[in-house]
Parts: C-alpha cells; sequence; structure tokens
C-alpha cells in the first residue's frame, strides 16, 4: 500500500488505522509533510485504504510483485488464496471436521499462529518455528497453503526469497496422536522461548463417545491453561449423498 | 458460523446458504454483527444481500441472547441443511444449549493461549477488543483513539464500538462487548 504524496494533506486520520504501525509522517524537500507508509512495515492488509478516511483518497495499492504478494495473501482477509479458493487465511480447520473427518479420536489437532495476535511475523520467524516442529518428528497439514511455500515440507525449510517478507499471521496446523501430545507441548514451549514475537496456540479434538476431550488433561499436564471460550462444531454437516 | 467445505458439500449449498441467511434474519433484535468476507458486515448491508446473493462462502451472526441462539440452532437442526456448524463461547454454556436441543457436539477446539514476546503487547483491555477481529485487521492505536475521542466528548461509546467493528470484514466482531470494554477504558483513566 502507499500514499500518493500530492494528495496527502497530513492529517494523520489514517495513522490510528494501521495494525502494525507502518504509517508516519515525513517531510518532504519543498518543505511540505506527508503521511507515508513503511514498506518494510506494511503487511499489505488493505486497512488503511478499505477504512476510508482519507479527505483526499490519497491510499492506493501499487502492482504486487512477488514475493511481496505473499503480504497481501496472508494479511488480507477479503484475499482469495489461489491454493485453497478460500478467502481469509485458507483453511477450513476444525470447522467442517463433521464432513472432513480431518480430526480423529485418538489424535489431537494442533494450530500455531504465527504473530497473533496483532504483532505480526515474519517468514524467518516461523520458518524456525516449523523447523523445531520438524525436529520432533510432526508432519504439517499438507491442505493448509502455507505448506505449498515450503522446499521441503519434512523439514520445515521455506523458499528464501519470502523469508524477509511480514505478514499479519501465518497458521501451521498438524496433528499428533494423543500420546504424544505431551512432548510436543513441551517443544512448543521450548520454540516460544526463541522467537522474536508471540503465537497464539489452539487444540482440537474430535469428542469422544461419553464426551472426552483428550486434550485438556494432556494440556494441563504440559502446564498450559485452556481458556474458557471454545469454538464447537456441532455436527450438524454431512456429506453429500451418492 | 454456517459454512461447506469446499471439497466435501460445496455443491447445492448456495441456495442452502440462502436459506440459512433468511433463517438468521429473523433473529435480527438479538444480533450485534453479522455478516461475511462476500458480501460485508452489518454495519453496511441488510440481510437482502445475503440472502439474494450469488455467493456465500459461510454466515457470521454475534448473539447476544442465548434463548435467541438456542432457537436459531433448533431451527437449523430442524432444516438439517447438511452444513457445518460452528458456535464460539463458553465451553459449558455451548454444551447446556446443546443439551436442550438434543444436539451432540462433534468437535471442539481450545485456546492455550499466547506465547513468546508477550511483554510486546499492548494491554489487556485493548487485547480484548482487538482480539476480537480473528484477522487482526482492529489497530490497537485505534482503540486508543476511540478512548480519547469518547473520553474529550467527541464521539459516544457505541459510535466508537461500530468504528472498531468496521475495520473486521467477516462480521465476527462484537460492538457491544467493544462498548462496554471501551466505557470501562474510559472510566479508569
Amino acid at each position: 500500500m502507499k500514499i500518493d504524496s500530492s494528495k496527502c494533506i497530513a492529517c494523520r486520520a489514517c495513522h490510528y488505522y494501521c495494525p502494525v504501525e507502518a504509517i508516519s509522517i515525513i517531510n518532504l524537500e519543498e518543505g511540505r509533510s506527508v503521511s507515508q507508509i513503511d514498506q518494510d512495515l506494511c503487511v499489505e492488509c488493505g486497512v488503511c485504504l478499505r477504512a476510508a478516511v482519507c479527505p483526499n483518497q490519497a491510499h492506493y495499492i501499487p502492482e504486487l510483485a512477488w514475493p511481496r504478494t505473499i503480504r497481501a495473501v496472508f494479511s488480507d482477509p477479503v484475499s482469495t488464496h489461489p491454493s485453497t479458493g478460500i478467502r481469509g487465511r485458507g483453511t477450513n480447520e476444525m470447522k467442517t471436521n463433521d464432513v472432513t473427518g480431518r480430526y480423529t479420536r485418538g489424535f489431537t489437532g494442533v494450530l500455531l499462529e504465527l504473530g497473533r495476535p496483532g504483532l505480526g511475523t515474519d517468514f524467518r520467524d516461523f520458518q524456525k518455528v516449523c523447523m523445531g516442529l520438524a525436529d520432533v518428528g510432526v508432519e504439517f497439514e499438507q491442505k493448509n497453503p502455507v505448506v505449498t511455500l515450503m522446499t521441503d515440507k519434512k523439514k520445515g525449510i521455506f523458499r528464501d526469497d519470502i523469508l524477509d517478507e511480514k505478514v499479519l499471521s501465518v497458521i501451521i496446523e498438524f496433528t499428533v496422536k494423543d500420546d504424544n501430545l505431551l512432548e510436543i507441548l513441551h517443544a512448543i514451549k521450548r520454540l516460544s522461548e526463541n522467537i522474536c514475537t508471540v503465537f497464539s496456540l489452539s487444540l482440537i479434538n474430535r469428542i469422544g463417545e461419553k464426551g472426552e476431550i483428550p486434550l485438556v488433561r494432556g494440556a494441563q499436564q504440559a502446564g498450559f491453561d485452556l481458556y474458557p471460550n471454545t469454538k464447537s462444531n456441532l455436527g450438524l454437516g454431512r456429506p453429500l449423498r451418492g | 458460523m454456517i459454512l461447506a467445505d469446499r471439497s466435501v458439500n460445496l455443491e447445492g449449498s448456495q441456495e442452502k446458504m440462502r436459506q440459512i441467511w433468511k433463517i438468521i434474519s429473523k433473529y435480527d433484535a438479538y444480533l450485534t454483527n453479522y455478516g461475511n468476507l462476500d458480501h460485508g458486515i452489518s454495519h453496511e448491508v441488510t440481510f437482502d444481500k445475503f440472502v439474494c446473493g450469488e455467493e456465500n462462502q459461510y454466515a457470521h451472526a454475534v448473539f447476544n441472547n442465548q434463548n435467541a441462539l438456542k432457537e436459531c440452532l433448533r431451527e437449523l437442526k430442524r432444516r438439517d441443511f447438511g452444513l457445518s456448524v460452528v458456535v464460539s463461547g463458553l465451553f459449558d454454556e455451548v454444551q447446556k444449549i446443546c443439551e436442550d436441543i438434543e444436539i451432540i457436539p462433534h468437535t471442539v477446539e481450545y485456546s492455550l493461549g499466547v506465547h513468546g514476546k508477550k511483554g510486546m503487547l499492548p494491554e489487556d483491555k485493548i487485547l480484548e477488543i482487538t482480539t476480537m477481529c480473528g484477522h487482526h485487521l482492529v489497530a490497537p492505536n485505534l482503540v486508543k483513539h476511540m478512548v480519547k475521542k469518547i473520553q474529550e466528548g467527541e464521539i459516544r461509546s457505541s459510535e466508537a464500538a461500530v468504528e472498531l467493528s468496521r475495520q473486521c470484514r467477516c462480521g465476527i466482531f462484537n460492538p457491544e462487548r467493544a462498548q462496554i470494554i471501551l466505557e470501562e477504558m474510559v472510566s479508569e483513566k
């Protein structure tokens, strides 16, 4: 995203809307002040443009070239992921588990969203996390669009040209046997000490026949707090007949 | 949230989604927000956009009344559209609603919180508001700016909450809850 300096009157109205504080005032040579978007910080989320608070409509999206297009794909939820055809970060996760059967009993789904809430991340830090997970035997969910950017899916290594690209957040998904959950959670704790941002962690279970949720005990044993706010798939979905 | 899965039951789901939006629209009095990325959010469009819309990847609706939510779910169950329904809320409350309408939840997702460089995060009350948007489109600075504008009498807390909600493009943000938190922040200053 850029601001047309010929239109900008430096009113600063747009500054508040940027989730990553990429907009600031600069002084032009002719002595005029304008707002400018730091292209390194900007994650191409589109918020400042959609906010429509600029009196002169000075914000515009220049033609983005690879690898900068990555930023919009993972930061602008109005974008459609080319690999999944879905808007947003491009994965249904547990939302359609009643029809996909992705998460089955005996296994726990793990979602790790780097950069959330609100700090963002670059792919260099994300690669660090993915490589650390791969080291403990994690196999990444292949339908997750971020996996298409890996040059080595077994080791969690990404293509070099995207490592410095910044995004609002990026999710890695995988499934582990319930028996291995404790080991993986300990590994995740260690990884959290070596990154330059934050991540949100979620666990998913297919509920047992008697209402059992194995992840609860595993998380507590590993020393994690479980938040009371949950997402529940009600089991009303079904595949098409025939 | 109600949705089809592209690889399983997408075929024929668009007419179902339109009917689902018609059902949701009956509970308008109990909704603080609704919408989707295809057509917009409640602050900008009416239900017609969704009910008549060509494409609805999903439906988001935020209820401020448990009984209304329960009745909506009861109707969705009765109509048997075959699309997935996901409810976000306190697990015990969701379980109780499901028991009342004889639904057995299939899958659950728990949050284990935030980890890493937590010292870089804004204060808790700001996070309570910004994290209502799952895509992080509500800027912490915008929350602070709205608090200041409320304090200075430039804007009502309800208007500030809607301005924050407007940045979340999928209709999941809860402006009523945001208003309560904004008023708490104003009274603390």
